[in-house]
């Protein structure tokens, strides 16, 4: 069986690649020249200790740390593990050792039961020695595979943070692109220079109105939480600027409860999908419409529904920049315990309804 | 200079906003007296059936207007009248406009600019206005969407009925007479069937990878090839979907 790892693009439409080579193969040879490297040099040690010849002691180490090896890599496939596990090591020990030993004691031409009667001694020095060395073999792969693992692990979060912190930080600034879309400024600019002549107060209001707005985009993308409160704010400014522009074509309505004003929400959460409102529900239909904004508590969620009086969306309507970076925001910001609803309206018209984790102001 | 016994110029504003409108008009009564404003309209089907009516010299046009756009009405108005087309902020080529036999303002309207426009439009009065056709195709092509997928499901559950973008579905299942609508998050029934759907989704982002399942191509994690055939992981889903043989292609080495 291969895996292969695909990176595809959104547009992805051509053909997936294929290759590589599965890790477990490569780590059985690298294991296997460790071992037959480090049995050279023990049977040099054991021949200088305990005599019988090189070659006699090399079979003998040979057998059973090859034995041991080769069991530990089986067990690890036949229980589907990626890295060698306590238990596994203590049972390819046991099992090496005792296919080791008949291994290398037929090689070096003796009888394999004439062991026990015959060589007692020799029968207990190669327990004793496999018993130490397996262990201490084990543990130098189980330390190597744990470090590596731990790397990897190291590695996959910084990979994951970087990701993360890179898609909150795209998704923020597209809101601030939004915030500060060219044919809204001038729109908005162009009206209040209408109005300087013809109803000063009114374009005074305006301009108040388009400044607030301003402020709260430019500053509010850079806090992580803001109050719903000034959320609204920054909302009704848009209405207010909107309602003018448009004729009064546009009417709009709030209703929260107060001891709701002061939770904690993203900045610029709402702002967006009454935009999307107003553009796409209200403004295309010649004699207008209403927005109702409404936020309350359901099941210890904060509910925040916008509402508008428009045609409704199709199956074909295009899906907007805003909402899906709302819900990119959402996702990212809260773990995917938030929720974001699109609902028709009956008789016609559109509902956005958010749900999210209540943030009381001062706690996290 | 203007004789006594010619006609005065007319024209019609239009914009979706009436203080727009009102500007420009004190902006064009100040600049040029002569003109007769004969109309503002504040859509482009009211403003349609005014200049068939009125039949004015010129049309002012904002661009960007819902429902049906100023170049869309342009093109509907053809050569009855001279063209300006208003705009906010210019994202289309400049050029374009450059080239063609027709001016444009960018809001809010400079005196001086508006100045310029006048004494261009003086000078084109006396001849037929331009066939604006070709360039408003060109710029339409740049707007203009290509064609239009399904871009979102009706699901309903319990007695809400909500809308779903297909972005958000991570795969199709076909189950007996209904559909599977399945992302990370929940798992929902609609009536569509997985040919109709098939028909109706981007195919570049939504394929068939088998007689009983569609699969967003961006949900897919990895595809593993085994004895059976091949298999696709998802992001963010323990359960796997295998390939059926004949879309096999779709994953082919290149």
């Amino acid at each position: 069986m291969t895996m292969t790892k695909i990176h595809l693009p959104p547009s992805a439409c051509g053909r997936l690649k294929n290759g590589s080579v599965p890790p477990p193969l490569k780590n059985i040879v690298r294991d296997l020249v460790i071992v037959i490297t480090l049995m050279f040099i023990l049977a040099g040690l054991l021949n200088f200790a305990l005599g019988g010849g090189y070659l006699f002691n090399l079979r003998y180490c040979l057998a059973i740390g090859l034995s041991i090896t080769l069991s530990s890599h089986f067990l690890m496939k036949w229980r589907n593990a990626q890295n060698i596990h306590w238990q596994t090591s203590l049972a390819a020990i046991l099992i090496g050792t005792t296919v080791g030993i008949i291994i290398g004691t037929l090689a070096n031409g003796i009888n394999p039961v004439s062991l026990i009667e015959k060589y007692p001694g020799l029968l207990l020095a190669l327990l004793v020695v496999s018993l130490i060395c397996g262990p201490a073999i084990s543990y130098f792969f189980h330390s190597q595979a744990a470090m590596s693992e731990a790397a990897a692990a190291l590695r996959q979060e910084e990979l994951e943070r970087i990701s993360y912190e890179q898609r909150l930080t795209e998704a923020n600034f597209k809101i601030l692109q939004a915030q500060i879309e060219p044919h809204f400024l001038f729109n908005t600019l162009s009206n209040v220079l209408s109005l300087i002549q013809t109803q000063p107060e009114k374009a005074g209001q305006m301009l108040s109105d388009f400044t607030a707005y301003l402020r709260a985009s430019l500053q509010q993308t850079r806090c992580d939480r803001i109050r719903l409160e000034d959320e609204l704010a920054t909302v009704r400014s848009f209405l207010d600027i909107m309602a003018v522009r448009m004729g009064n074509r546009l009417s709009y309505r709030i209703e929260i409860q107060p001891e709701l004003l002061s939770v904690q929400v993203p900045p610029l959460l709402l702002q967006p999908l009454v935009e999307n409102a107003v553009e796409h529900g209200i403004d295309p239909k010649p004699e207008g419409g209403d927005i109702i904004i409404i936020a309350y508590l359901a099941a210890d969620m904060l509910q925040i529904e916008v509402s508008d009086s428009g045609d409704g969306i199709t199956s074909s309507s295009p899906v907007g920049v805003g909402m899906n970076n709302i819900r990119e925001r959402l996702n990212l910001l809260y773990n995917g315990e938030a929720s974001f609803q699109v609902l028709p309206n009956s008789p016609h018209g559109t509902t956005i309804r958010l749900i999210i984790p209540l943030h009381r102001e001062g706690k996290q | 200079m203007i004789n006594r016994g010619e006609k005065r110029p007319t024209a019609i504003l239009v914009d979706d906003e009436p203080n727009l409108c009102a500007l420009l008009k004190r902006q064009l009564t100040a600049s040029w007296p002569e003109l007769i404003i004969a109309a503002e309209a504040h859509n482009a089907a009211d403003a349609l059936s005014m200049i068939d009516a009125l039949q004015p010299e010129i049309a002012f046009l904002d661009i960007r207007m819902p429902g049906m756009s100023g170049l869309e009405l342009a093109t509907r108005v053809g050569t009855a009248c001279h063209v300006v087309f208003v705009t906010a902020y210019d994202q289309y080529a400049v050029q374009a406009f450059e080239n063609a036999a027709v001016d444009y303002l960018l809001k809010p309207v400079s005196e001086e600019r508006l100045r310029t426009t006048v004494a261009r439009l003086q000078g084109r009065l006396c001849q037929s206005p331009p066939d604006l056709s070709p360039l408003i195709a060109q710029l339409t092509e740049q707007i203009r969407p290509k064609k239009q997928y399904l871009q979102w499901l009706q699901v309903s559950q319990h007695n809400d009925i909500e809308l779903v973008p297909v972005d958000e579905v991570d795969y199709f299942q076909a189950s007996d007479k209904y559909t599977l609508v399945v992302n990370r998050k929940s798992e929902r029934v609609i009536r569509t069937s997985l040919k109709e759907l098939e028909d109706e989704l981007d195919p570049e982002r939504f394929w068939r990878i088998h007689r009983n399942a569609i699969v967003r191509v961006a949900a897919i994690a990895r595809v593993t090839r085994d004895f059976g055939g091949l298999t696709l992981q998802l992001h963010n889903h323990e359960k796997t979907l295998s390939v059926g043989r004949s879309y096999t292609h779709l994953f082919r080495q290149m």
